[in-house]
């Protein structure tokens, strides 16, 4: 075969931002979203209009309402600023008429929901195998040195929180990260640290 | 010869992402025939094919769909699973950034031939760029016609969403996948019944990996025979996608006809990387068992030859490892993988994860006791085959191959009480120095 195919690495063929908003209906809620809201619950409603009306249009779409749950709790993370506060939990479940307990039982088995809160810039490092054979320890370290925490921990400034994470699907650009929605691929320590520099 | 790309013929051609320019690059010509084909005589195309699953278990995609019951009066469904998430893997990902129509092609003839008018994508939460560039396309597809109640003028209806997982691995597991896109934790269902007479909302459902029915448009086109012709034989037919990883100088995804030898796959990422040896390589993601480099440097990638040897295609990630890495190191690295992916649902699987991850870490740190290596043994014999699902089975993949293949690996740790290998930190440009 002649000049062999790398399409997955060809710069240039997504935009940056890719096409259409992350921040619609059914974006990962990996966004920075702004502030963590508080641990107790503020004047504002979990649920507000918008976020209603978005869940209503997702109920839609299946024949049963307690398959919008995922989608949902997105939605709500994403409102909540990164995380999902137990009355934000409650406040879904009561509108959703679903039991506590099974919204509960969802939300911790998920590796996107968090039920503490986190930074408003999420960092998630792939550490799995491909990335490892390739550096990801090293980024790890960077990051902890970078932003003075441990893993998991968030930042005194509430600037930053970072975490391993496992495959992302990005193997050919290894050691990558995904900081927010974004993914940041060959990366070195430099690029990790002016990346870490350019979070506000 | 060269051989002429087929499911990445639009990378590269940005235009084709929408309906019209897809169109202009001959898209939509399946669907279209398609619809004016008996729902039997596509499934028997496809049977003709010989097309197996692209997700990992290799099942004949023809064959499952004619599993669909046609008289239950229930309403039926198409989850496509987008759920990529098996280490290594990263070719769906491309199939859905670079050529969303000829993924909704591929769901839309199948849902046609399997009679199902609502089509789910469940795609991993991470993959947001994904998810907006498939969203966008969709919406492309309803309002040029090809989507909605009169499909391309057909008179028949379809649907097609989106559904954002939020991170698990377990729910790339069909039934475990079901459960996920019901709202409920994604712990698989015992079978049967299967998801073909029980799936979604307990309906008839058909589940497919993305590349597999990105495949479905071109067997339509040209035909199944066609189809068949390009492989090694009848039971592995048609062209693949290798995600190459690890230790290359340029790693990517790579078409090729399925059965490619390693050797040439290697060679099209440039060898291995910084002049360096090839130790071993992992033919299908996580799950497979790990192959010495020397001994099957020129095994053909299809699914009975990797069977053969031992291991499996799975997913077909393809990762590469150097003279330098530690084997030990890589594989706990998949045993703590395997370990919080575990759905927790069958004792065998939850406990021996994690011991696995616990006695594969100890004696990466140098802090083996002689007896690990059978320790690990042991367990393997007690998860495998004593799980609901595949994940018991694929976490022994690994552990297994490096029981057997690597032991002297072990008993160097064990013996020296430190990994004999080199760290590995990132070179200083970033790319293969």
């Amino acid at each position: 075969m002649s000049d062999e195919r790398n399409p997955a690495t060809q710069p240039g063929e997504i935009p940056a931002g890719g096409v259409g908003s992350p921040t619609g209906a059914l974006a990962g809620s990996a966004g920075s979203a702004g502030e963590p809201w508080p641990a107790t619950p503020p004047d504002e409603p979990v649920l507000d209009a918008a976020s209603i009306q978005r869940i209503a249009d997702l109920l839609t779409r299946y024949p049963d309402r307690k398959a919008v749950l995922i989608p949902a709790l997105h939605i709500v993370q994403r409102r909540c600023g990164g995380w999902l506060p137990d009355y934000a939990i409650d406040a879904l479940s009561e509108h959703l008429e679903l039991d506590p307990a099974e919204v509960f039982g969802v939300v911790t088995f998920y590796d996107l929901f968090h039920q503490q809160p986190v930074g408003r810039h999420r960092i998630r490092v792939c550490t799995n195998l491909s990335c490892q054979l390739r550096g990801s320890a090293e980024i790890m370290e960077v990051l902890a040195e970078e932003l003075g925490v441990g893993e998991d921990e968030v930042t005194d400034d509430g600037r930053c929180s970072y975490t391993h994470f496992e495959c992302l699907g990005s193997c050919d650009t290894a050691p990558m990260m995904m900081v927010n929605d974004t993914y940041r691929e060959n990366l070195t320590p430099q690029k990790v640290r002016s990346l870490v520099k350019e979070l506000e | 010869m060269a051989f002429e790309p087929i499911l990445t013929r639009n990378v590269g051609h940005p235009e084709a992402r929408s309906v019209d320019g897809y169109k202009k690059r001959g898209g939509y010509a399946g669907l279209a025939k398609a619809l004016k084909m008996e729902p039997g005589e596509v499934i028997d195309e496809v049977k003709t094919s010989g097309l197996r699953g692209r997700g990992g278990a290799g099942f004949p995609a023809g064959l499952k769909w004619s599993f669909v019951p046609q008289d239950t009066g229930k309403e039926k469904y198409l989850v496509c699973n987008a759920d990529e998430s098996e280490p290594g893997t990263f070719k769906d990902r491309l199939l859905m950034e670079h050529d969303p129509q000829q993924l909704i092609e591929g769901c839309a003839i199948c849902c046609y031939a399997v009679q199902a008018s609502t089509c789910y994508i469940y795609i991993r939460g991470e993959y947001t760029e994904a998810l907006a560039i498939m969203e966008e396309a969709i919406k492309d597809a309803y309002d040029a016609g090809i989507l909605g109640d009169n499909a391309m003028g057909s008179g028949f209806r379809l649907n097609m969403y989106m559904h954002a997982g939020a991170g698990a691995y377990i729910c790339g597991e069909e039934t475990g996948m079901l459960e996920s896109l019901e709202g409920k934790r994604g712990q698989p269902r015992v079978k049967p019944p299967f998801p073909a007479v029980i799936g979604a909302f307990g309906s008839p459902t058909v589940i497919n990996n993305v590349e597999t029915l990105a495949n479905v448009p071109h067997i339509i086109e040209r035909g199944g025979e066609w189809f068949a012709g390009i492989g090694t034989d009848e039971r592995n037919t048609g062209p693949k996608l290798y995600a190459v990883s690890g230790h290359v100088e340029r790693p990517g995804t790579y078409e090729f006809p399925i059965g490619v030898p390693f050797s040439e796959l290697l060679d099209a990422c440039g060898g291995v990387w910084r002049g360096r040896e090839l130790k071993a390589y992992i033919p299908g993601g996580a799950s497979a068992a790990i192959l010495p480099g020397d001994e099957f440097y020129d095994l053909p990638m299809d699914f009975d030859q990797i069977a053969k040897a031992g291991s499996m295609l799975g997913s077909a990630a393809v990762m590469v490892m150097d003279e330098t890495t530690c084997m030990v190191r890589s594989v706990a690295r998949l045993a703590k993988f395997f370990n919080h992916e575990s759905c927790g649902q069958c004792t065998p699987c939850r406990e021996g994860t994690n011991w696995m991850e616990l006695l594969l870490t100890r004696i990466e740190k140098g802090q083996g006791r002689p007896q690990d290596a059978s320790l690990l043994a042991n367990i393997c014999t007690h998860i495998s085959g004593n799980s609901l699902c595949a994940l018991g089975d694929a976490a022994v993949g690994p552990v297994k191959s490096l029981v057997e293949t690597y032991f002297h690996e072990i008993e160097q740790h064990v013996h020296d009480g430190a990994c004999p290998y080199p760290e590995i930190r990132v070179f200083s440009n970033g790319q293969a120095a």
